[in-house]
């Protein structure tokens, strides 16, 4: 049993595993969000849009985990401000906002002297080596979108419904809408740490689609989705000890397998009911 | 009896266009009443403006919360909810922020699912339904929102028999009830057949009323334009734009 | 030593590129001195590295103009050209390159550039100490090892003689005087690290570059997992398991990484294995210019002094 606990004696893997089940149920459970709204495109943008904050809190000197957030908090705000206009939807705003939002970030990078050595980091995480400042960020997020949830949830799930009906029953639904993205934008500053730029996506859809798969209604979707992604943060990084796949990457290929595995057995259920 | 919606000199615009011009009406409560008129006079606007949706000028009264059961569902096919998770979102208005429906409330979604023959499709994925399975479990969750006042647009165009049946019947129990019950459609005939009271709009109000008040060659021409024909002294809608293969109808004319 | 092959960094720093190549000349050779102005008949020299354009100022004083292509925090492995680099090859009259294969993106520019340059490879004849990354013949990192450095100034001297016959006596002179430095500074590093014992020099650095150093001044270096951990694209699990396994099993007692790194990872590391961190070590380049570092001679006295003051007891 001893591989069972061995990664647990390295402080630094007691710090990635934390950080891995955080990010894994925030972005499995947000990302069903995501999922059903086809919001595909808007983790990807967040995704690109933090580089221009992580960049920036690189030339103040100040902690990279912060200017994701920061990134994150002031494109929502931008955001909204668009979308007070009401020609713009939210997710049509966020969508011109946030590529060039990562446009203007590389351009810094090239820029900006010294900055190059943790490009790699950004576009594909760093979860060994997560700071205190990272991990008190992923449960600070975590506890948001749980209180969230708790509070909105059901609102949340009218609005990604049925829109028309909400505004009808007497919702705000612009404000619902930036509730989500904002949450969903929060989500992604967590998994940038984890899985970087680059894998993101895979880690809000992924085991949002394997939950589709395995789930009837939403909120047992949602509760499956974040067991899965929590599960997928512990197994790769297991995983990750014992080769050498890094961190972040062994994560997502678990998740990735993970719904290969799902969707074959749905399959193979569905070939064999058939067959009967 | 004091009036369950009063509108005042009504006014919606989009922009330049104008959808509803000065529009005034009285309904009592547990009136059934049918809005007419022809595409793009103003009535699934009128609905909206009921509901508080658009902005408007004039004065609108309505006793709130306002069930409304819309004509085409947008729902996004995505999302994984079954028939009676759909009806149960009918109460989140009422229930507020952080409360989840309770037991009595899911059993009350149940009743009203079996109101509307879907009993057995309590489980059934939403968009596993039927067009028609769809619309009477979007009524059930007009019912769970428990609104005095509930609002219809074209719940029976295209709808089979059974199913306008049951609209109509749970139509008319609302009614009994002491609800008020509005509902667009452009079937002339069935209007005129179930409700008491009508509203036949063409961008302003063209005529408020009984069957009787309402089918005169004036009042339709003038909703209608020019598609009115006259025959044996009655007058009947012919070559209606919206529906090409229907005959000229023969409208019901008391007396 | 990083990779110069890694393909996901190629692509975005070309994407950045290209919008740097937009913006146009202004940003481009950062730290090396810009385009100078021509005066009289002095040669027009660009050289690579920046020791190199240290090299060449010593080696060419009044008689050149050096401007440099690499700056403080550029890495010569991965080194995306700017016009005004191309601008500077153009109106080169000698181009001074480190040689294998570090500026590997040099031959294509000068060929755009369209230069007539006279090319000087500094680490002509120079033995190479073995390298695992691939595309290198051997690890480039000449100039840590004193005696490498001397001899590409020769190469140096010899190759601004033949641009520039008539400065030959001056060049050599140079030359003889800057070498004469160089011996200095070793000495002074030998002296900074004699008194501490050579079980106690453990050299875990976050940048394959220091094997020459090493060498030279009787160094340990333990391994390279480090690298592998701070440079490539991510670290695994095992790869961090087996440096702190590393690190603890040879009782060292420092990681150095270099300036303007963000270091989380490496400190964490250190301080599992229970060891200090350490960030001050020049690596591939020099200093800003105005800093302590911003010659090759400073760079090098720094470097060992980072190293003696972890290592000291």
């Amino acid at each position: 049993m001893e591989w069972l606990t061995d990664p647990w004696t390295s402080e630094i893997m007691r710090r990635a595993f934390a950080e891995a089940i955080v990010m894994g149920a925030v972005a499995g459970a947000l990302g069903c969000f995501v999922l059903v709204r086809g919001l595909g495109f808007l983790g990807e943008s967040v995704a690109h849009t933090l580089i221009l904050g992580v960049v920036i809190a690189f030339l103040l000197g100040g902690p990279v985990a912060l200017g994701a957030v920061g990134a994150a908090a002031g494109t929502v705000a931008l955001s909204s401000l668009l979308a007070a206009d009401r020609r713009f939807s939210v997710d049509v705003s966020m969508g011109v906002l946030l590529p060039s939002c990562f446009g203007l970030g590389v351009t810094l990078i090239a820029l900006t002297d010294g900055y190059r050595a943790r490009l790699e980091d950004t576009l594909f995480g760093a979860i060994l080596g997560v700071t205190d400042l990272d991990l008190a960020l992923a449960a600070a997020v975590a506890l948001v979108a749980a209180a969230t949830l708790l509070l909105a949830g059901k609102e949340l799930a009218l609005v990604s419904f049925d829109r028309p009906m909400a505004q009808a029953m007497g919702y705000r639904v612009g404000l619902l809408d930036l509730l989500l993205f904002a949450l969903v934008t929060l989500a992604a500053v967590v998994a940038l740490r984890a899985v970087g730029n680059v894998l993101l996506t895979a880690m809000l859809l992924g085991p949002a689609l394997s939950a589709r798969l395995l789930t009837r209604t939403w909120w047992p979707m949602v509760a499956t989705a974040a067991a899965l992604g929590t599960l997928a943060g512990v197994l790769g990084l297991y995983w990750s000890w014992s080769s050498a796949v890094g961190g972040g990457a062994a994560i997502v290929l678990v998740v990735a397998t993970m719904f290969v595995l799902v969707a074959a057995g749905r399959a193979a259920v569905a070939v064999t009911r058939v067959a009967r | 009896m004091s009036a369950a919606i009063t509108v005042d000199g009504l006014g919606v615009s989009f922009g330049a266009r104008t959808a509803l011009e000065d529009v005034t009406f009285a309904v009592p409560a547990g009136a059934f009443v049918g809005v007419l008129g022809p595409n793009g006079a103003g009535k699934t606007t009128l609905l909206r403006a009921l509901l508080g949706d658009v902005a408007h000028s004039g004065r609108l009264d309505v006793e709130r919360p306002v069930a409304y059961v819309p004509q085409l569902s947008h729902t996004q096919d995505a999302f994984p909810i079954d028939a009676l998770g759909v009806v149960l979102m009918g109460t989140y208005p009422r229930l507020g922020w952080w409360r989840r429906p309770s037991r009595t409330d899911r059993e009350g979604a149940r009743a009203l699912l079996d109101r509307v023959g879907l009993a057995d499709r309590a489980r059934t994925p939403f968009d596993e339904l039927s067009g028609g399975q769809r619309q009477r479990v979007l009524l059930a969750r007009a019912l769970a929102q428990q609104g005095r006042v509930m609002l219809l647009d074209e719940p029976l165009s295209g709808a089979d028999a059974r199913s306008r049946e049951l609209v109509l019947d749970v139509i008319a129990e609302q009614c009994r009830r002491g609800g008020t019950v509005l509902m667009t459609t452009h079937d002339l005939a069935e209007a005129a057949r179930v409700c008491d009271r009508m509203l036949v709009l063409n961008r302003a109000l063209v005529a408020e009323g009984s069957t009787e008040d309402i089918f005169t060659e004036d009042v339709l021409r003038r909703a209608y334009g020019g598609d009115v024909l006259v025959l044996d002294g009655r007058p009947a809608l012919i070559d209606d734009p919206h529906h090409h293969d229907r005959s000229p109808e023969r409208l019901p004319w008391s007396g | 030593m990083r990779s110069r092959h890694l393909p996901r960094r190629s692509f975005v720093l070309a994407a950045a590129g290209a919008v740097v190549l937009g913006l146009g000349s202004a940003c481009g050779g950062d730290g090396g001195q810009g385009p100078a102005a021509r005066t009289g008949a002095s040669l027009a020299v660009v050289a690579t590295t920046m020791q190199l354009q240290d090299f060449a100022r010593q080696v060419g004083g009044a008689r050149i103009e050096v401007t440099g292509i690499l700056g403080p925090d550029d890495e010569p492995h991965a080194y995306e050209p700017t016009p005004s680099d191309a601008e500077a090859l153009a109106d080169a009259d000698v181009v001074v390159e480190n040689g294998a294969n570090l500026d590997e993106w040099l031959g294509d520019l000068l060929a755009n550039a369209g230069s007539q340059a006279r090319r000087v490879t500094a680490a002509d004849g120079i033995e190479l100490l073995p390298t695992e990354e691939e595309g290198f013949p051997g690890d480039p990192h000449v100039w840590h090892d004193p005696d490498h450095a001397k001899a590409m100034v020769d190469n140096l001297a010899r190759g601004l003689a033949a641009a520039d016959p008539e400065g030959t006596a001056t060049y050599r002179r140079n030359a003889t005087a800057y070498k004469a430095r160089l011996d200095r500074m070793a000495d002074r590093i030998r002296a900074t690290f004699a008194p501490i014992p050579a079980g106690r020099r453990d050299l875990i650095t976050t940048h394959d570059a220091f094997g020459y150093f090493v060498r030279a001044y009787q160094l340990n270096q333990v391994g390279t997992v480090l690298a592998s951990v701070s440079t490539e694209a991510e670290p695994s699990g095992q790869q961090v398991r087996k440096l702190v396994d590393a690190i603890r099993a040879q009782g060292v007692q420092a990681i150095f990484t270099e300036a303007a790194v963000d270091a989380s990872l490496e400190r964490q590391i250190a301080e599992e294995a229970g060891a200090a961190v350490s960030t001050s070590l020049y690596a591939d380049g020099l200093g800003p210019p105005g800093s302590a570092a911003d010659t090759h001679v400073k760079a090098e006295l720094a470097n060992a002094e980072a190293m003696a003051a972890a290592w000291r007891p």
